[in-house]
């Protein structure tokens, strides 16, 4: 089910290299970033426009960040019990 | 178009400063502030087309170096670094110079005036617009020269002379550093186009890139007045007010941070230097506001302000935050702007006086004023939704989101920074405006807001410090914003505005406001309710060495006199008196003629009159001759293979030529 929405989620290297995503969100959620960025260029990049997208893109970083936390806490546990 | 944005602004100063007389001062004045205007407007196409459109635009006017290893051209180059931070420089610029209309109305030589500040605008344009570092540094050194003849503009006063010398001296030692930095990249990289050195860095020596990006640091913090060269700052306020506005809020201390923003490609390869900055921009901030607690002049307090909100564009910096960084340096142009133009009017309004201490009381008599200063603090103490906020409280949580020992030290510091601001903030604006009168009863008379020109400008500003953070808040700092291209390179592993926006605990982001709230009430409580304890304050000996170590700036003047000054007077003395007139004058043409004069005097000495002289130099000479001739055959060998004999033979002949005293 993870994977499912990572894939849909995230935009392929041509798709990011086309629409010259900065190379640091280059992540999970780059597929959202494409029609966000879309967006603020067409509105001049006002805070009070594009905010479905925002909204959309900023869930997705969260639940990524969360995703990552889950990832690094099961590793740390991991490694405390291979040390024990 | 983009050509003229850089060219009217130069134009103006030619026109003020060279046909002064015949234009007049209200000539000078308008063609002066249309060009800027003129160049405002098409700074802002250029936002436009080359920041919103993404556009970047590059410029060769033709080769200015061509030899066989170095090419260097005329050429600018506008990306969307460039036009943000062209479009602070310019709209402050047009508006400092409107203001300076009324501002110096009564004073003599504003055609001068106007064209150094037509001259210094044009510099900065070309610092940011140059395409290649060779540019960018003839940009540099022109607002390092301009400013020199700005802070001095009042050349008959002992002190702006003093203050105009200590801030181009402290610069020249930057700028000296940043010149060797410029000089490793050329050695390094063998071209002094950013391009061809950005795209070359991640695959150069890591050591190499560290020592070039400390060498540019040097120049940065020289110029962005960061600690240890910041001490020039405080000084340059014996500058007039606009003056002050524009070149130590708005553009002359931006232009360190400009050189590290446009760096950024190199800093991102270079984890030991981005640590340095943060350390040093922390630093700064903190040292900076201190300083700024207990200081007396309305101008000097601001400039440390300015000095501690640079420390914290150093801290961005540092922590790979390069938009942050930016936003914030466009931010503080404005509001910083606005709180140096406002005390320019309350100066002029009271009498010249500028001794907060001699003042309160003022809100009655200079309610506009007082209302733009009260917006300006509120900004610059990051008052949510105000434009300092979105970039000065994102520092601090991007600080904390570092998850480091750097980010940590940027937090702490930063955030009760935060919390000093406001206290002096506050200080400054219990003392201007509310306490009770402390000044004379004629400077109270005679005080009167200002007329329209100036209060156009601090209307605008007003308006940019309440609503510009807002409205370019997404532009600058937004999540994944692509807005500035390639133009910024952070390094995908720095990127921390996730962790600081998702992982921090409510507290950590609101300890800066915190802070900053129970500043700026201990600040109106103390100075309102228990002003006797600040004025007891150097009743007693802890708060006496406070104060003189507060005041005294940390004694940074003194350790600099003291040891750096001094010490350099002494090596130069030593190198006049006992190498430039010692070794080299010996060995040089005074050394070479006093040779021969005495050569010729010797060999005049061997005429002696006495026969048996006369038939010991003919000896001499024959055995000399005849050792030349036969000494190979003789002893078998060259005689330059022989080199004791060649030393005998030498020794002999000065002994001969050198005719003992005793015949005199």
């Amino acid at each position: 089910m993870a994977s499912e929405t990572m894939a849909e989620t995230m935009a392929s290297r041509e798709e990011v290299k086309a629409n010259r995503v900065p190379l640091g969100w280059r992540d999970h959620c780059s597929a959202l970033l494409l029609p966000l960025n879309v967006c603020r260029k067409k509105n001049y990049y006002v805070p009070w426009e594009c905010e479905h997208e925002r909204h959309i893109y900023e869930k997705c970083q969260y639940d990524d960040y969360v995703r990552r936390m889950k990832a690094l806490s099961k590793q740390k546990l991991a490694e405390r019990e291979a040390a024990e | 178009m983009y050509l003229s944005i850089i060219i009217l602004p130069l134009l103006g100063s030619i026109v003020s400063g060279f046909m002064g007389r015949k234009v007049g001062v209200t000539g000078s004045q308008f063609i002066t502030c249309t060009c800027l205007i003129l160049s405002s407007v098409l700074m802002t196409i250029a936002f436009y087309e080359v920041g919103i459109s993404a556009s970047p635009v590059n410029i060769n006017l033709g080769s200015w170096v061509d030899s066989e290893i170095m090419l260097i051209s005329w050429e600018f180059y506008f990306d969307q670094l460039t036009v943000s931070l062209g479009l602070a420089v310019l709209y402050c610029s047009t508006l400092i110079h409107i203001y300076s209309i009324d501002y110096l109305s009564s004073d003599p030589h504003i055609q001068r005036f106007f064209s150094y500040l037509s001259a210094f605008t044009g510099g900065m344009l070309m610092l940011i617009c140059g395409g290649n570092f060779f540019v960018m540094f003839v940009g540099w050194e022109t607002i390092g020269v301009v400013s020199y003849l700005l802070i001095n503009f009042y050349f008959t006063r002992i002190q702006a002379n003093k203050a105009a010398m200590l801030a181009f001296t402290m610069n020249r030692s930057g700028d000296m550093l940043m010149s060797i930095g410029f000089f490793a990249i050329f050695a390094v990289f063998g071209s002094l186009n950013y391009a061809s050195v950005f795209s070359l860095v991640p695959y150069m020596n890591e050591v190499a890139i560290s020592l070039i990006g400390l060498l540019l640091l040097g120049g940065a913090l020289a110029k962005s007045a960061n600690i240890p060269l910041h001490s020039w700052l405080p000084g340059s306020m014996e500058a007039p007010t606009p003056v002050s506005a524009l070149l130590h809020a708005a553009t002359l201390v931006t232009a360190g941070v400009y050189l590290l923003l446009r760096c950024s490609p190199i800093l991102e390869y270079t984890p030991t230097v981005l640590l340095i900055i943060t350390l040093i921009g922390s630093t700064t901030a903190f040292v900076a506001a201190t300083c700024g607690l207990l200081a007396n002049d309305l101008k000097r307090i601001i400039a440390f302000s300015t000095i501690s909100q640079l420390g914290y564009m150093m801290m961005a910096i540092g922590l790979s935050q390069y938009n942050v960084a930016l936003m914030h340096t466009v931010n503080h142009a404005f509001f910083k702007a606005l709180l140096f133009l406002g005390a320019g009017a309350v100066i002029h309004s009271f009498a010249d006086q500028q001794d907060v201490r001699k003042m309160g009381g003022l809100i009655k008599f200079l309610p506009f004023t007082y209302s733009v200063m009260l917006v300006g603090s509120l900004s610059l103490l990051a008052t949510p939704f105000l434009t300092g906020f979105y970039s000065k409280d994102l520092i601090l949580e991007l600080a904390a989101g570092a998850y480091s020992f750097t980010g940590l030290y940027a937090f702490i510091l930063g955030s009760v920074t935060a919390g000093i601001t406001a206290f002096y903030s506050f200080r400054l604006i219990s003392l201007v405006f509310l306490t009770k009168a402390n000044g004379q009863k004629e400077s109270y008379l005679n005080s009167h807001e200002s007329a329209l020109p100036v209060v156009i400008p601090l209307l605008v500003l007003a308006l940019f410090s309440i609503f510009f953070g807002y409205v370019f808040s997404d532009l600058f700092v937004g999540l994944g914003s692509d807005f500035f291209g390639n133009s910024l390179f952070i390094h995908p592993n720095n990127i921390t505005i996730i962790e600081a926006e998702f992982s921090l605990a409510p507290i950590i982001k609101l300890l800066p406001a915190i802070f900053s709230i129970s500043g700026a009430f201990l600040a109106i409580f103390m100075y309102h309710k228990t002003p006797e304890i600040l004025i007891n304050l150097t009743e007693y000996k802890l708060g006496r060495k406070i104060y003189s170590f507060l005041n005294g700036k940390y004694y940074f003047d003194v350790i600099y006199n003291h040891y750096v000054v001094s010490q350099g007077l002494r090596v130069g003395y030593k190198i006049s008196k006992e190498i430039d007139r010692g070794a080299i004058e010996l060995l040089g043409p005074y050394g070479l003629t006093n040779t021969f004069i005495n050569t010729g005097v010797n060999i005049g000495k061997l005429d002696t009159g006495i026969i048996t002289t006369y038939s010991l130099y003919i000896t001499i000479g024959l055995l000399s001759l005849l050792f030349l001739i036969f000494a190979p055959v003789l002893i078998d060998t060259s005689i330059f293979s022989e080199i004791r004999l060649i030393i005998i033979y030498f020794a002999s002949l000065i002994l001969v030529l050198n005719p003992s005293k005793t015949y005199k």
